[in-house]
């Protein structure tokens, strides 16, 4: 009898802990398997020599020395900071590029009297295409000699055609082109979606102060999107720090390296070359230097919410 | 005054549509160049060094060689299967423990969320590896579930949720406590319904992103070269040149004109839910 309360008590007294843990129970099982265990796992082999597949015989702790590598004058270090370089001109190019584009794009479809949605989903759908697709198309637009289309206005200005993807001066640029004209896309929608949220008496209120639409968006626009940017910025980040589809579907890192990022470099070290344990180590620099720069960006953003009230 | 500022307007207006129809223009057109290069005859020999903007000895032909020669059907139901299973798997997740914590207060529910949070910082390069040791510990590594198990634990999509589910007034669940309603049907009856834009928003995102993802089913194909992990961005990578492909360019093109038709026929039908902007902001 005595018991029994005892247990009630409990039950009354952590009634929303239990409901909470028995829903997400799984969830949280399920997260610590595939995410917290493969963390420790990818942390553990970056200090082994594992390359002889996935398994653990013949495997030797070797303390430092993938990471030693990294950071000593040795091939594999040149080729994980040139990697490192690639991927963050690719990161800066994105983010500054598609933030800007979409940014312009959602302030003029709202300036715009008629035809804003029409514009909106034209402009939209391209985001919605594959890494595949848009490797294609790359190939096709900068297709070498006079067969792309890039090439032929060249030649029609008078230039002389470029080998894009074979020279190490401009392949990662001509790589950069559609991903930027696909991909600024989404940043355009949330951009859209934060200005539409702006009320109008604002930008009214502005308009009999000043006629300049610069001058409005710079002073009352841009600062009340401030969510808005903040988002867009940590997807271009997210995004930016993973690219690995341009750079092998069409390059596959060629020519010298000039477009291997660090995604391609950790996927081909693990899975091609299967040095497995060094390719555990490059991520975990890679993720330390990510985590510095969100620590950085975190002081500097601060925690203030815009709000219309 | 008035006048020119009128005048001004005027300008404002035409360098408003002039641009944007010049980027619509820029991003249908290689669309287009591929649409007519994907209905040349494969005897047509075109002229070296002529960019073909028009039809020339046109045919369906090509799309039927593409479906042929990279088992279409066979690998748009993998797609499928793939894409609608983790959408509807990881939405149950997402939707479950966004509401958890966002509704309930408990102990360890700063713990909890805050343990996920740290989870957006690691970069998908750490997974990667990791991630495949473990489908090959479970066994799935040949089979669909392979592609679909890993992820269903949205995280970002936790927040997106919570953040939306959040703004749901209190006032509306203690009615329904007080008419005897357990949390799970709190959840489905009340919190769901009132969260639809959110939902949607999510699902077509995961759909999309699903879709398109190509890395890890890519690994485990590679691997094991089983029929479960073909998906349809798999069947076209084979057209691509740099992985020996046999396929010519005219085949390549119709390829990349087939995957992207379920994408926009996605769009067209979704359109309306896709493009509103109140959804979206929800993503602050």
């Amino acid at each position: 009898m005595e018991k029994k309360s005892a247990f009630s008590s409990f039950k009354k007294k952590y009634k929303n802990e239990i409901t909470a843990y028995s829903i997400i129970g799984i969830p949280l099982l399920w997260w610590t398997v595939f995410f917290v265990i493969a963390f420790v796992w990818a942390f553990v082999v970056s200090f082994t020599d594992m390359s002889r597949g996935f398994t653990w015989d013949r495997v030797t702790l070797i303390s430092f020395d993938n990471y030693i590598r990294i950071f000593s004058n040795t091939p594999q270090a040149k080729e994980f900071w040139s990697a490192i370089g690639v991927t963050s001109l690719w990161t800066i190019v994105m983010l500054v590029g598609n933030n800007v584009m979409g940014l312009l794009c959602a302030f003029l479809i709202k300036s715009l009297k008629r035809g804003g949605k029409v514009f909106l989903a034209l402009l939209f759908w391209p985001s919605l295409v594959s890494a595949i697709v848009g490797a294609d198309i790359a190939q096709t637009v900068f297709a070498p000699d006079n067969g792309g289309i890039i090439n032929q206005i060249i030649i029609a200005c008078g230039g002389r055609p470029v080998e894009w993807f074979l020279n190490p001066n401009t392949a990662i640029w001509a790589l950069m082109v559609i991903p930027f004209f696909f991909g600024f896309c989404q940043k355009l929608l949330i951009y859209y979606a934060a200005i539409v949220a702006i009320p109008e008496t604002y930008q009214e209120a502005a308009y009999l102060e000043t006629s300049s639409r610069f001058k409005i968006f710079m002073k009352i626009t841009l600062p009340l999107m401030r969510n808005a940017i903040l988002l867009n910025t940590l997807l271009s980040l997210i995004d930016g720090f993973k690219v690995l589809g341009p750079m092998q579907l069409v390059t596959n890192g060629g020519p010298n390296n000039k477009t291997q990022s660090a995604m391609l470099l950790i996927y081909k070290s693990v899975f091609e070359k299967m040095r497995i344990g060094q390719g555990c180590a490059y991520a975990f620099v890679l993720f330390f230097i990510i985590l510095a720069i969100s620590i950085v960006q975190k002081k500097l953003s601060g925690k203030e919410e815009t709000s219309y009230d | 005054m008035i006048k020119s500022l009128k005048w001004r307007d005027y300008v404002f207006h035409t360098f408003c549509y002039v641009f944007l129809i010049l980027v619509a223009f820029l991003q249908c057109f290689p669309f287009w160049l591929k649409l007519v290069d994907a209905t040349h005859s494969p005897e047509f020999l075109p002229e070296i060094g002529k960019v073909y903007y028009w039809f020339a000895d046109f045919t369906m032909q090509n799309f039927g060689t593409a479906i042929q020669a990279s088992r279409f059907f066979q690998a748009l139901g993998v797609s499928l299967l793939h894409t609608c299973s983790f959408t509807f798997l990881s939405l149950i997740v997402v939707v479950c423990v966004g509401y958890v914590l966002a509704k309930i207060r408990f102990r360890g529910s700063g713990i909890v969320a805050g343990m996920l949070m740290m989870t957006l910082m690691i970069p998908g390069e750490v997974m990667l590896a990791a991630n495949y040791k473990l489908t090959i510990f479970f066994g799935i590594n040949t089979n669909t579930l392979g592609i679909i198990l890993p992820g269903i634990v949205n995280v970002f999509g936790i927040f997106l949720v919570r953040q939306y589910m959040a703004n749901i007034p209190d006032s509306v669940l203690e009615a329904a406590s007080l008419d005897g309603c357990g949390e799970v049907k709190k959840l489905f009856w009340i919190v769901f319904p009132m969260s639809g834009p959110i939902i949607v928003t999510y699902i077509i995102l995961t759909f999309i992103g699903t879709w398109n993802e190509y890395l890890f089913p890519m690994i485990l194909h590679d691997a094991s070269h089983s029929d479960w992990l073909y998906t349809l961005q798999l069947a076209m990578r084979q057209f691509n040149p740099k992985f020996g492909g046999a396929a010519d360019n005219y085949v390549r093109s119709a390829g990349m004109i087939l995957i992207t038709i379920p994408i926009i026929v996605m769009y067209l039908v979704f359109q309306k839910y896709i493009l509103n902007q109140s959804n979206i902001s929800g993503l602050k």
